[in-house]
C-alpha cells in the first residue's frame, strides 16, 4: 500500500516534469497531454492489477515502486534519486539488478536530459539484453519511449508472472500519446488483451483448481499473450520509428489525419482494464 | 509392525557422537552368529513372523563367517551404526557417525556410506547422498539416567538444553527413578533421508541372504527360500543395521551386524479359521480370531537342516498375556481342557546364556549337540533323558583343546548350562488356550525383576508377565534327530472353541492384542494443487486415557514429533496450529523442545523436530499446517510423476512415565517400553511332577534383549503422498517450438521495425522505371537459379524421383 503511494507519488512527479516541458515542435492541439499528471497518478493507484498485487501482498508493487522512482529520478535527472530507485528494486527482484549494466552503456543522452536507464534483462535473459541496446540506440532522443519498451519486455519475460508486472507499463502508456494517436487498430488490440486477461485465470482456475483441464489449456492463452505482446510492441515501435521520422521532418507517408478515435482508444484501454479486473475477480 | 501395515519412511541417519562411551575392555576376539525367529499370531487372523540374524567379529583381516565386503565398509568409513531397511519396497537407514570427525567431511563420508551400502544391496541408496533428501534429527529421547550419565562423559557436544525440567510443565519430578523418558538435544549427529518409490525385490533380498553364512541353505535363513511368500506378504520389512565399536584412535574393535526380516502373513485358506475373509476392509470388522499357525506351511519351505555354523538357532513363539482377572479364569479352565499337548518332550540342555559378546565357538556348541541324545523322535512324554552330563562330558573333551582365553567363557557357559530350562508339562501360569506341537524347549516370560532376591519367587508367581514367549531351539539334540522336515517346526493351534468360555478367552485375548495404546494418522486436507493442508493426529486409546485421567496426577507426557517435508511442499509455518481433543491450544505454551530446519528450495528439505508436554489424560493430539505446492521444471518430476510426492512418515516418540505401557505391549515393539531398566526375561521349565524352575537369564540373545529392551514408544504414521500440478509431459517439444517461435518473431520484427528506414523505401519505391525494370529481372533470375539449385539437389539425393521425372520425361517423349 505504501509502496504504491510512493510509486502514484513517483509517477505524478515525472509526469509533471514531463509535462511542464515546452511542447515539441510540431505542437498542435491535438497534442495536449490527455491526463493531468494528478489524473495520472491517480489512475496509476486505481488500476486494477496495482490493486490486485497490492491486496495479494505481492512484492511486486515495491519492486514497481523502485522502477517509478528510477523514472521520475531520470526524468527530474535526480541521480541519487533514480540510484535509490534502482536499488530498491534490486533488492525485491532480480531484474532490476541487470538494469545496472544498461545504465553503464546509455549515461545520461539525448537531448531531452532523461535518464536512459532500460529496466529489464531477466533470466530467459539474452533477448531482454539484445532488445535492450538497439532500442536504447534507436531512440535515444525519446528516453521515455526506451524505457517503457524496456518495462514492457521485462514484463514479457519476467519468470514467475504476477499481475503486478503489468502495472508499470499501463502506467506509462497514458504518456505515450504521440504514438497512441496513431494505432489504428485500438479495439483489436484493447479487446483481445480483455479476452486474454479473461481466459488465463479461467484457465488457470480449470487447471489448477477445478482438475478439468491439462496445462495446455493455460499455455496456450499465455503463449497468446505473448503473442498479443509481440505484436503491439513491434507495432508501437514501428509507429515511433515513423513518427520520428515525420518529427524530423523527413518525407512520410503516413496518413495521421484519420485518428478520430484517439480519444476513444485511451479511454477504452482505461475503462476495458476495470471492466477485466471485474471479471477477473468473479471468475 | 503389528496388524497396521505402514509404510516407514526410508531414513538414513548418521550419528555424529559426541562422545564414545564404548569401554574399549573385554573385545571378544571371536566371530559369533546367531539366528533367531520370533512368530507370533496377531488379532486380525495374520501372522508376524520376525527373523533376526547376528553376525558379530573383531575387525580382522580374513573372516571366518562375517562378510568381508561390510567388514572392509567399517574399516573405511567412520560411522558408528547405520539402520538400512526396506519396507514396502522403502529403505530406512539410520547411520552414526564417530564422535571426532569434523563436520565438514560428514556430506563426504555420508555419500561414501550411501553409495557402498547401495552397492552392497543392489539399491538406488546413491540418491540418498543427495542434500535435498537429508536431514538431521536434533532431538532425541533419552532417559534421565542417560543423561546423568551423558553430564559424567563430559563430552563437548552435550549441550546445556538436556536438562529434565524442560520436559514437563507441570513440574512434577519427572526424573525419579530412572524411568521417564525426556527429550532432549541429541548427542550424536543423526541424519535421516528418505528414498520412496523405490522397489523392493529379489535383487534385494539375494545379497541380503548372501550376508548370512548359510544363506538360505540351512538354519533358518532356509525359511525364507520362497520368494513368493517373502513378497507376497501383507508387510514386508528387511532391515540391516550395524553397530561399530571404537576406540579413541576411531579404530574398529567390534563390529556387529544384524539382519532382520519382518513379514505379516497370511495363513493359506486351508489352516485358517473362516472367519477371516480375503477383503482387507471386512477384515477390519471382523471379531478377531487370533489364527493358528503351521510355520512350515505359512512360509512354504522348511529347515532340512541347522546352520551347523551358528552358535545360537531358535524360534520363538510369543502369544498374548492375559490380564490378571482373564488369567485366573483361563487357569481354571486350563486345568479342564487347555492343557499342552506335549507328544515329545524332554529334559535337555538350552544353552540358555551364551550371548553373542561371548562367542562362544561353533565348534564346541556342535559338540554338545551331536553328543546330545538322538533318542528325540520318540514320542513318549515320559522318556525324559538327562543329557546335561553328557553335554558336560563332550564340553570337557572339547576344552583341552580349548586355548585358555575360551576356558573361562566355557566354564561360565557350563555353568549357565547347568541351569537347565525346562518346559512345564501341565499347563502352566501362562498358557492360554492353545496347542503347540511338538512342545517347545522352554518357556520365557518377561517380568519385572526385583532387586530383592527373597521376594522375586514369591513376586513372580503372581506377577504379570509383560511378554510370553515358547522356545524351540534348533540345534538341540531333539530336533537334529526328528526327521520328518514338517515336525521340525512347530504347529501352534488355538483349541477348538467347545466352551463358550473359550471363545470369549479367546476373543478376550484378540481384542487385548489389537489395542495399541497409541495411533498415529496423517491426511492431506483442501483441494487442488496450489494449497494444501497437513494434519498429524496422534490418538491415545480411550482406555489408557482414562485410567490417566482417573490417575490425575497432573502429569505431562513428552511426544516428540520428527517430520520431514521435502522442498516441494513448501509448509507455511506461522499457520501451524495445535489442538487437543478438538480444542485449540497455544502451541508455544505447551512445546519444551524445538528445532526446525527451513527448507531450501532444491537443497534441503523442511526439518520440524518439537516437543510437546502432553497432558497424560489427552485422547487426541491435533497439529495441522497449511502448505503450497510448488511448481516444477519439467526435468525435476519423478517418472511417474502424476502418482504425486511422498512425504516421509511422521515418527512420533513418546516419552512415558510410568509402567502403563506394559499390558497393551502385543506386536508393538515400541510398547515393550515398559520403562524400567530392569526387565529381564526369564526361562521356565519344567517336568511333571518338578515344580517348574525360573531362571533369570544372564545374557540373552540379541532378539530376545531388543524384545526386552527399555525404549520410549515410537510410533510412525503412514506415509502420505500429496499430488503435484503437472505439465503435460508429451508437450515440452511442442511448448519449446512455439515458445520459441513467438521469441523469434518478437526479435525479428522489433529489430526490423527498428531498422526500419520509410524514407528509403519510398526513395526506392519511386526511383526511375529503368532501375525498377532490371531490379525485376534480377530477382527472376535469383528464382530461376534458386529453383535450379533445389531441384539439381533433389534429384541428385534422391533415386526414386530420377526415375520418376525419367518417366515423364519417356512419356512425353523427350528421351
Amino acid at each position: 500500500m505504501v509502496c504504491d503511494v510512493v510509486a502514484a507519488a513517483a509517477l505524478l512527479l515525472a509526469a509533471a516534469h514531463l509535462f511542464d516541458r515546452p511542447a515539441g515542435p510540431a505542437s498542435r492541439k491535438r497534442d495536449a497531454p490527455w491526463l493531468s499528471p494528478q489524473q495520472l497518478s491517480l489512475l496509476y493507484l486505481l488500476q486494477p492489477f496495482a490493486v490486485l498485487a497490492c491486496v495479494a501482498g505481492s512484492s511486486t508493487s515495491a519492486e514497481n515502486m523502485g522502477v517509478l522512482l528510477a523514472v521520475a529520478g531520470g526524468v527530474t535527472r535526480n541521480a541519487p534519486m533514480a540510484a535509490a530507485g534502482v536499488a530498491v528494486g534490486a533488492y525485491m527482484g532480480l531484474h532490476p539488478v541487470l538494469l545496472v549494466v544498461p545504465l553503464l552503456l546509455l549515461m545520461w543522452r539525448g537531448p531531452e536530459d532523461v535518464l536512459q536507464h532500460v529496466p529489464g534483462p531477466v533470466p530467459p535473459v539474452v533477448m531482454p539484453i539484445v532488445l535492450a541496446v538497439p532500442v536504447a540506440i534507436r531512440f535515444s532522443s525519446r528516453p521515455l519511449f526506451a524505457v517503457w519498451v524496456q518495462l514492457f519486455i521485462s514484463c514479457m519475460f519476467k519468470p514467475y508472472a504476477s499481475v503486478g508486472d503489468m502495472v508499470p507499463w499501463l502506467a506509462l502508456l497514458p504518456l505515450l500519446q504521440q504514438q497512441l494517436q496513431c494505432v489504428k487498430a485500438g479495439l483489436f488490440f484493447v479487446n483481445s488483451f480483455v479476452l486474454l486477461l479473461v481466459l488465463g485465470p479461467a484457465m488457470w482456475h480449470q487447471w489448477i483448481n477445478v482438475d478439468a483441464a491439462n496445462s495446455n489449456f493455460f499455455y496456450s492463452i499465455t503463449l497468446l499473450l505473448g503473442v498479443w505482446y509481440t505484436v503491439f510492441l513491434t507495432h508501437l515501435v514501428r509507429l515511433t520509428a515513423q513518427l520520428d521520422r515525420r518529427l524530423a521532418g523527413k518525407q512520410l507517408e503516413l496518413s495521421v489525419d484519420d485518428l478520430d478515435d484517439d480519444e476513444d482508444t485511451a479511454a477504452a484501454a482505461d475503462g476495458a482494464a476495470v471492466a477485466a479486473a471485474g471479471k477477473h475477480k468473479n471468475a | 509392525m503389528c496388524s497396521r501395515i505402514w509404510a516407514v519412511l526410508v531414513a538414513v541417519c548418521l550419528l555424529l557422537g559426541s562422545s564414545s562411551c564404548h569401554s574399549a575392555a573385554a573385545v571378544a576376539q571371536q566371530e559369533s552368529y546367531s539366528e533367531e525367529a520370533v512368530v507370533q499370531p496377531l488379532a486380525n487372523g495374520l501372522v508376524l513372523v520376525h527373523f533376526q540374524f547376528t553376525q558379530t567379529a573383531p575387525l580382522l583381516r580374513h573372516y571366518t563367517i562375517f562378510p568381508k565386503a561390510v567388514g572392509q565398509l567399517v574399516s573405511a568409513s567412520l560411522f558408528d551404526e547405520f539402520q538400512l531397511s526396506l519396507t514396502q519396497g522403502r529403505w530406512e537407514f539410520v547411520a552414526k557417525f564417530s564422535p571426532l570427525l569434523p563436520a565438514a567431511s560428514l556430506a563426504g563420508q555420508w555419500g561414501t556410506l550411501s553409495h557402498a551400502l547401495g552397492s552392497l544391496f543392489c539399491a538406488s541408496l546413491n540418491f540418498v547422498a543427495r542434500p535435498e533428501a537429508t536431514a538431521t534429527q536434533a532431538i532425541a529421547m533419552s532417559s534421565c539416567s542417560e543423561i546423568g550419565q551423558q553430564a559424567c562423559s563430559s563430552s563437548a557436544g552435550v549441550s546445556a538444553s538436556q536438562t529434565c525440567s524442560g520436559s514437563s510443565s507441570s513440574g512434577s519430578s519427572v526424573c525419579t527413578g530412572g524411568s521417564s523418558w525426556v527429550p532432549a538435544a541429541a548427542r550424536q549427529h543423526v541424519l535421516v533421508a528418505s528414498l520412496p518409490q523405490e522397489a523392493s525385490c529379489t535383487e534385494n533380498l539375494t545379497p541380503w541372504l548372501k550376508l548370512l553364512p548359510c544363506r538360505d541353505a540351512a538354519g533358518l535363513g532356509a525359511l525364507l527360500a520362497d520368494r513368493r511368500v517373502v513378497f507376497g506378504a501383507d508387510h514386508h520389512s528387511m532391515q540391516v543395521s550395524m553397530i561399530v565399536e571404537r576406540n579413541a584412535d576411531l579404530q574398529p574393535l567390534r563390529s556387529t551386524l544384524t539382519q532382520s526380516l519382518t513379514l505379516v502373513l497370511r495363513p493359506p485358506p486351508g489352516t485358517h479359521p473362516a472367519t477371516i475373509s480375503s477383503s482387507g476392509a471386512a477384515r477390519q470388522q471382523l471379531p478377531a480370531v487370533l489364527a493358528d499357525v503351521n510355520l512350515s506351511a505359512l512360509l512354504g519351505s522348511e529347515v532340512k537342516q541347522a546352520c551347523p555354523l551358528a552358535q545360537q538357532s531358535r524360534v520363538y513363539v510369543r502369544l498374548p498375556v492375559l490380564d490378571k482377572p482373564q488369567q485366573q479364569q483361563q487357569q481354571q479352565q486350563s486345568n479342564v481342557q487347555l492343557q499342552w499337548r506335549i507328544p515329545a518332550y524332554k529334559k535337555r540342555n538350552v544353552p540358555d546364556s551364551s550371548n553373542s559378546l561371548e562367542a562362544a565357538s561353533a565348534d564346541a556348541d556342535e559338540g554338545a549337540s551331536s553328543g546330545g541324545s538322538s533318542d528325540g523322535s520318540s514320542s513318549d512324554s515320559s522318556a525324559e533323558q538327562d543329557s546335561s552330563d553328557v553335554a558336560d562330558t563332550a564340553a570337557e573333551a572339547e576344552r583341552t583343546e580349548l586355548s585358555q582365553q575360551q576356558q573361562q567363557q566355557q566354564q561360565q557357559q557350563q555353568r549357565s548350562r547347568r541351569r537347565l530350562c525346562r518346559v512345564a508339562r501341565a499347563a502352566s501360569w501362562s498358557g492360554p488356550g492353545v496347542e503347540l506341537s511338538p512342545a517347545p524347549d522352554a518357556a520365557a516370560a518377561l517380568t519385572h525383576s526385583t532387586p530383592n532376591a527373597s521376594e522375586k519367587r514369591r513376586q513372580q508367581g503372581q506377577q504379570q508377565p509383560a511378554q510370553v514367549m515358547y522356545v524351540y531351539d534348533l540345534l538341540s539334540p531333539a530336533h537334529d534327530a526328528v526327521a520328518a522336515g514338517a515336525q521340525r517346526l512347530f504347529q501352534l493351534q488355538w483349541a477348538a472353541g467347545g466352551s463358550p468360555g473359550d471363545s470369549h478367552s479367546k476373543q478376550l485375548l484378540a481384542e487385548q492384542q489389537q489395542q495399541s495404546r497409541y495411533t498415529v494418522t496423517r491426511y492431506i486436507a483442501g483441494s487442488g494443487n496450489l494449497h494444501g493442508g497437513m494434519v498429524l493426529e496422534v490418538h491415545q486409546a480411550q482406555q489408557a486415557a482414562a485410567a490417566a485421567a482417573a490417575a490425575d496426577d497432573g502429569r505431562n507426557v513428552s511426544v516428540c514429533i520428527f517430520q520431514v517435508v521435502p522442498w516441494q511442499i513448501r509448509v507455511w509455518l506461522h499457520t501451524l496450529q495445535l489442538s487437543i481433543d478438538g480444542q485449540r491450544r497455544s502451541l508455544d505454551a505447551l512445546l519444551t523442545h524445538r528445532h526446525i530446519t527451513p527448507a531450501r528450495d532444491r537443497t534441503r528439505p523442511l526439518v520440524l523436530n518439537m516437543c510437546l508436554a502432553l497432558p497424560a489424560a489427552a485422547t487426541t493430539l491435533t497439529l495441522s499446517a497449511q502448505f503450497s505446492k510448488a511448481f516444477l521444471t519439467v526435468a525435476e518430476y519423478p517418472p511417474d510423476a502424476h502418482r504425486g510426492f511422498d512425504v516421509p512418515a511422521a515418527q512420533v516418540t513418546i516419552g512415558l512415565t510410568s509402567l502403563q505401557t506394559s499390558g497393551s505391549s502385543a506386536g508393538q515393539q515400541g510398547d515393550a517400553s515398559s520403562s524400567s531398566s530392569s526387565w529381564a526375561w526369564h526361562v521356565h521349565t519344567g517336568d511333571g511332577a518338578e515344580a517348574w524352575q525360573q531362571q533369570q537369564l544372564q545374557q540373552e540373545l540379541p532378539l530376545m534383549q531388543a524384545l526386552a529392551a527399555v525404549r520410549p514408544v515410537q510410533v510412525y504414521s503412514p506415509s502420505l503422498v500429496v499430488p503435484l500440478a503437472v505439465p503435460d509431459f508429451s508437450m515440452p517439444y511442442n511448448v519449446i517450438c512455439l515458445t520459441s517461435t513467438v521469441l523469434a518473431v518478437l526479435l525479428g520484427a522489433v529489430v526490423g521495425a527498428l531498422l526500419l528506414r520509410p524514407a528509403e523505401a519510398e526513395t526506392q519505391a519511386h526511383a526511375s522505371s529503368a532501375a525498377s525494370a532490371a531490379q525485376k529481372r534480377r530477382k527472376r533470375v535469383k528464382v530461376v537459379l534458386l529453383l535450379a539449385v533445389f531441384g539439381g539437389l533433389g534429384l541428385y539425393l534422391d533415386p526414386s524421383l530420377q526415375e520418376a521425372l525419367w518417366e515423364q520425361l519417356t512419356a512425353l517423349g523427350l528421351a
